[in-house]
């Protein structure tokens, strides 16, 4: 195996409340080659975004915490680091771009500056040199570069995302997490903006961990893909694998509910019940109340991670400790 | 954005007409009548209502509204008691103490302005950093301790505050004098805290709050992911932003100071246009009335705009809307004319 | 320049540096800014202190109340029974703007005063027909008054505008106050030439207020509006008997009261007047001086209202009876006799709160000026009383009470008023407390007004506004005493309107005498004459306080209450 660009052992994050204990992350292993491209997948609430806060250092200062486990960067485990050593690894070897493009460039700069700002935090003493360069990772993006005058208001929401890319990826990161980028957007302009992304990781060699709660957009630019659910990794592995035969059946349950475009339904099938409230930790598998395959040992033991043919999953059935009827459709279609 | 500006300078006469007519209203419907108040007191009513005609307050009122716009003639022999009219700024002579009534205001209002710088840089350097680290300490003892002091800060009635310094500071330790004139800047230290501490106070609080809310945007936490340090996301991009709503409560309260803070000059005698203001309306000294009501609508109009334009320089957004409302006009009438 | 030259500027820099630091200024705090500092147009206090230096009179009054000459050499020769007078003044006394001084400038000075649109002091004046030049320092006039049978029909007083006009249809009578009258301020000398160019060239709109030119022992400096008037020595005074050291007189402006109090004790102030009692305790323990007049020049009183069917003279119907004469038992004059008999103002002299001991019981108008007062109490009413308790006599009270019909007994039927946040309240209160536990019944309703509301009262007198009223005036300092005994022309501030017949033909009998011990008996007649009907009860009679620093001497206080600073030094 290569020598993991990021690997991620046992992370768990926690939320501290006056009330409670918010579980967001629980013991996740995750790892990441250089120049590959990870999706990470699950809904609202999974932990997904945490993690991606953990690894960059951006958990709110009060309430969250990294209670175990490393981030190992390129060796270095970033959960240790100082915050000035972080710093300079946030936007520059690690960036990351957020969810909702409309809020997220401050209105009263224009975009030359601050794309020229991350470039002159991390380096670029000369203005005017980052502002060139700020015109180059313009046009990079697609946006002509006399534009860098203007200001977060006169673009639209998709130009804006690309803007926030370009931003990202100034200082040529090496690694970029997306947190669902292309949610906000509109579907055409999401397939520019996917394509856009796709385009600059091979160009500048850039690794990347794309967030969505939507598999068809990290189908079309991940080559593994993470399902997470409740804190938890349940299932990882090569996308294409993993989308056409799940091991999971939280994953077969995330494949189904996708309508199809070609077969005539009434209804949707969703899975069915909601994701467990974060604050408890219930025994067992986490899984177990949606679960179609849910057996009496699933409520007592909470599995492990098994590993099987380069792809892992986190169930009692392929543990061999519940018998496997993975693919029937389970106790409830 | 020029012509944005200019159109605003123009609203101000039809503000100044609408104050005007409302005060002149009033001034005529309130008891009291100043001819009896200038002569002696064993005037028989011939002499006053003699006087009353010279003064020409024998007209009807709207006659004495438009001889208020555009001057006055008066039949008296000196002609003491005519004036140019409100659109020459010329509204003659103070019943009370025969001086010209603009000229009064204009004299004695550098040293409210004087103050009133002063007064506002004290509290804008005091409270926007209070503010700040109110904001980005929540919950700590600093914030604590800001909060506290704001709500005292806000509490405190001006002249008590001014009297109790006075009693200190004068009286007891001898260290600045207790009557304020603007030649002696050792004097002007009492009556500068006194006007900005509740100033202060209130940008604080506005402060704090508008940070709190800018802190939590979306934009911020790209700052930091660019890896900016914390202190400079303050200063640069949380700062900037949270200070629209500061800007609109610094303006006001310019507005205020500038009209002059009658409690505060009391206290320390000092001469400025707040007391001038507040011994016309007690004498029914209308002229000076109606002249301090024409200043002080201009002044805030001008702080007003002055404000509106500091908007455009924060904010590219508003600068935008300013200049977009003014192509808008022109466009349409170039439709509607040629 | 040269090294010496250099020298020599730095030594005249230096030494006028210490000529400007040498200068001895003498600061007085005043509560109001003056209006106008032009003598016949306008008076109070703080213009009056300012007026006094920078002008001259004919006549001054001395700090015990006795005229003495100002401009002119000696009293003047007074003929013809009193209605013609002779006056010389001085010669060689120039104006501040080195214009000399003659009677030219007297004679323009008593026309201004009189014939002025906007005089407020033509009563100075009003009996002055035929004023004369006999030469440079000589005039003459003549005292009188309007006979409508020497002049055409429907012509009135009011339409003579000039001296000599009224020289042709006036009648000669002696007028005892006119020499006091030429004490006052209005009738101080201005600078004919001045203010005739003055006139001609416009200047004449800011006279008063951004120059002024008189005669007197400071000059006009400036004016800062609202602020502060400088004054300076004028070096070249006539009167070289002035004993000042003051280069420069500053009086400043401060509202409010307690801000004049700071000032004072802090020693930014070196004079201030009219302090309260109170305050002039906490003034002597911080070591300031207290000056206080010389004798008593003014009372504070209770007025009924002489239109009331309750206190004041009605007819049988109840509607107000103005003969001016009193019928002593009617049931209104004996509620008004039980109240006094219930008033016992040691109460007020002795607390702490009001008087502080500084005044005393008075049981006259007149107090202690050597006219008018009543000395030889015997057949008048001031033997009910005495100067401890006044005319307190419970007994008596209870008895006139008793007599009363049930109507005039019920509490709370009696409205009083007094300016509110004053003293004049605590007073109506100690006076309501007295009248309850004397009666048995709690008569008296206190309403507090602002000043413009008590003046407006007061001038409506309506029966329905107000029954009582606490109140104080001063006592005229010239012989021309309306206004401690009030008749139907007095004052805004000063005016309970009550009418005595008798009262007002003894005091017309004084005024029209020279003077003289014949005129000081008419006006103490006139005193008894009205203290048969008490349309006013005496409360206290009040001295005037002032302080200044330890370091100032040679202030005195007129009896009018302003200062007299001629004198004043400043160590």
């Amino acid at each position: 195996m290569d020598e993991q660009l990021l690997s991620i052992q046992n992370l768990t994050t926690q939320y501290l409340t006056d009330e409670s204990v918010i579980h967001a992350v629980n013991g996740i292993n995750l790892h990441l080659a250089k120049g590959g491209s990870l999706g990470l997948v699950g809904e609202s609430g999974a932990g997904k975004t945490t993690t991606a806060y953990s690894i960059m250092g951006l958990l709110p200062k009060l309430t969250g915490k990294i209670t175990q486990g490393k981030i190992l960067f390129e060796g270095k485990d970033l959960t240790r680091l100082p915050e000035d050593e972080m710093r300079k690894i946030r936007g520059n070897e690690i960036s990351m771009i957020f969810q909702d493009p409309m809020t997220s460039l401050n209105p009263i700069l224009t975009v030359g500056d601050q794309i020229a700002e991350v470039l002159e935090i991390h380096g670029t003493a000369d203005t005017h040199a980052a502002l060139a360069k700020a015109g180059d990772m313009l046009e990079m993006v697609g946006i002509p570069r006399d534009r860098m005058h203007e200001y977060p208001h006169q673009f639209s929401g998709g130009m804006k995302q690309r803007v926030i890319i370009a931003i990202a990826l100034a200082c040529n990161p090496k690694l970029l997490i997306a947190d669902e980028p292309t949610t906000a957007l509109d579907v055409t302009i999401q397939a520019q903006v996917l394509r856009m992304i796709r385009d600059l990781k091979v160009k500048l060699d850039t690794s990347l961990i794309l967030i969505s709660h939507n598999l068809g957009v990290v189908a079309q630019v991940c080559e593994n893909v993470a399902i997470m659910y409740a804190g938890r990794i349940v299932e990882y592995g090569p996308l294409r694998e993993v989308f056409s035969r799940p091991l999971h059946p939280y994953t077969e349950g995330l494949l189904n509910s996708i309508p199809r475009i070609e077969v005539d339904k009434d209804r949707l099938s969703p899975i069915r019940g909601m994701m467990p409230d974060p604050s408890t930790m219930p025994h067992g598998c986490i899984f177990k109340p949606r679960c179609p395959y849910a057996a009496a040992a699933c409520g007592t033991r909470a599995p492990h991670i098994t590993e099987i043919s380069g792809r892992s999953v986190m169930c009692l059935m392929h543990e061999g400790v519940i018998p496997n009827t993975m693919g029937t459709g389970g106790h409830h279609a | 954005m020029t012509r944005y500006i200019f159109r605003r300078l123009l609203m101000i006469v039809p503000v100044l007409v609408g104050v005007t007519f409302i005060v002149f209203s009033l001034t005529y419907i309130s008891p009291g009548d100043p001819a009896r108040m200038i002569l002696p007191q064993d005037a028989t009513d011939a002499d006053i209502s003699h006087m009353r005609h010279l003064m020409g307050l024998d007209e009807p009122f709207l006659l004495q509204y438009v001889h208020f716009l555009f001057g006055f003639k008066s039949p008296s022999e000196d002609a003491s008691f005519s004036y140019k009219g409100l659109l020459a700024l010329d509204l003659g002579r103070s019943y009370v103490s025969n001086r010209p009534v603009f000229k009064t205001i204009l004299e004695r209002f550098p040293n409210t302005a004087l103050l009133a710088i002063l007064a506002l840089i004290l509290s804008v350097i005091l409270s926007i950093p209070a503010g700040i680290i109110s904001a980005t300490h929540q919950y700590s003892v600093s914030d604590m301790v800001v909060s506290i002091l704001s709500l005292l800060g806000l509490s405190m009635p001006a002249f008590w505050l001014g009297m109790i310094l006075i009693w200190i500071f004068s009286v007891k330790l001898r260290i600045f004098p207790s009557l304020a004139n603007p030649a002696n800047l050792k004097s002007l230290v009492l009556p500068v805290i006194t006007l900005a501490t509740m100033n202060t106070a209130v940008q604080a609080r506005m402060t704090r709050s508008s940070m709190l809310e800018v802190i939590r945007q979306d934009y911020i936490r790209t700052a930091r992911a660019k890896g900016l340090d914390e202190k400079k996301v303050i200063r640069k991009h949380a700062l900037n932003n949270a200070l629209i709503p500061v800007v609109t409560v610094i303006g006001l309260q310019v507005g205020q100071l500038l009209v002059g803070a009658v409690l505060t000059e009391t206290v320390f005698s000092y001469p400025g246009i707040g007391t001038i203001m507040v011994d016309a309306i007690q004498r029914k000294d209308t002229p000076q009335i109606l002249a301090s009501v024409v200043f002080v609508a201009i002044i805030f109009a001008l702080v007003n705009l002055i404000v509106d334009i500091v908007y455009a320089f924060i904010d590219p957004r508003i600068k935008a809307q300013y200049e977009s409302m003014s192509k808008a006009r022109s466009n349409g009438a170039a439709r509607k004319g040629t | 320049m040269s090294l010496k030259k250099f020298g020599v500027a730095i030594l005249i820099f230096a030494v006028s540096i210490a000529a400007i630091a040498a200068q001895t200024t003498l600061v007085v705090g005043q509560a109001t800014d003056p209006i106008i500092l032009d003598p016949p147009m306008y008076s109070d206090t703080p213009t009056h202190n300012v007026n006094l230096l920078i002008y001259d009179r004919l006549y001054d009054l001395s700090s015990d109340g006795k005229v003495v000459p100002g401009l002119a050499v000696d009293l003047p020769k007074i003929e013809e029974n009193g209605t013609k007078y002779t006056i010389k003044i001085k010669s060689g006394v120039k104006f501040h703007n080195g214009q000399p001084l003659t009677a030219d400038d007297v004679i323009y000075s008593f026309q201004r005063g009189a014939f002025n649109d906007k005089s407020q002091m033509k009563s100075i004046f009003a009996m002055m027909y035929e004023v004369k030049k006999i030469d440079n320092y000589t005039f003459q006039f003549r005292t009188g008054f309007f006979d409508k049978t020497k002049a055409p029909a429907g012509m009135t007083d009011n339409d003579l505008k000039s001296f000599d006009e009224r020289g042709k249809y006036y009648k000669p009578a002696a007028f005892g106050s006119q020499l006091n009258q030429l004490t006052w301020l209005g009738a101080s000398i201005v600078s004919k030439a001045t203010l005739e160019k003055a006139q001609q060239d416009g200047t004449i709109k800011d006279y008063g207020i951004t120059w002024a030119i008189g005669s007197g022992p400071f000059k006009f400096d400036s004016w800062k509006q609202g602020d502060s008037i400088t004054l300076v020595r004028n070096k070249e005074y006539h009167d070289s008997s002035i004993q000042t050291n003051v280069d420069k007189i500053i009086f400043k402006t401060i509202r409010d009261p307690s801000a004049l109090k700071s000032a004072f004790l802090n020693k930014e102030v070196d004079l201030i007047m009219n302090v309260a009692p109170l305050d002039a305790r906490e003034i002597e323990m911080n070591g300031g001086k207290i000056l206080l007049t010389n004798g008593y020049f003014g009372y504070h009183y209770l007025a009924f209202n002489m239109k009331s069917p309750r206190v004041g003279q009605v007819n049988t119907d109840g509607t107000p009876d103005m003969d001016g004469v009193y019928d002593l038992s009617s049931p209104s004059a004996t509620l008004r006799m039980a109240i006094l008999y219930s008033i016992n103002p040691s109460d007020i002299v002795n607390s702490p709160d009001i008087m502080d001991k500084r005044g005393k019981v008075t049981l006259q108008y007149v107090e202690s000026l050597p006219f008018g007062h009543i000395d030889d109490p015997k057949g008048t009413r001031i033997e009910e009383g005495n100067l401890k308790s006044g005319y307190y006599n419970p007994t008596k009270a209870k008895e006139l009470f008793a007599s009363l019909p049930e109507s005039l007994k019920k509490p709370g039927i009696l409205k009083c008023t007094a300016l509110s946040g004053s003293v004049y309240v605590k007073e109506a209160l100690v006076v309501k407390d007295q009248v309850k536990r004397t009666l048995g019944v709690d008569l008296i309703n206190i309403e507090q007004v602002a000043l413009s509301e008590l003046a407006t009262r007061r001038s409506k007198s309506d029966p329905e506004v107000w029954d009582l009223l606490v109140n104080w005036t001063q006592t005229d300092d010239s012989y021309y005493i309306f206004v401690a005994f009030d008749g139907f022309n007095t004052s805004l501030l000063h005016d309970t309107k009550f009418y005595t017949k008798a009262a007002q033909e003894w005091i017309d009998k004084g005024n029209s005498l020279p003077n003289g011990p014949e005129r000081n008996v008419a006006y103490q007649n006139a005193q008894k004459e009205i203290l048969k009907a008490v349309p006013r009860v005496p409360l206290v009679a009040i001295m005037g306080i002032s302080a200044s620093q330890q370091n100032i001497s040679g202030v005195f206080l007129s009896p009018s209450g302003s200062f007299m600073l001629d004198n004043v030094v400043k160590k």
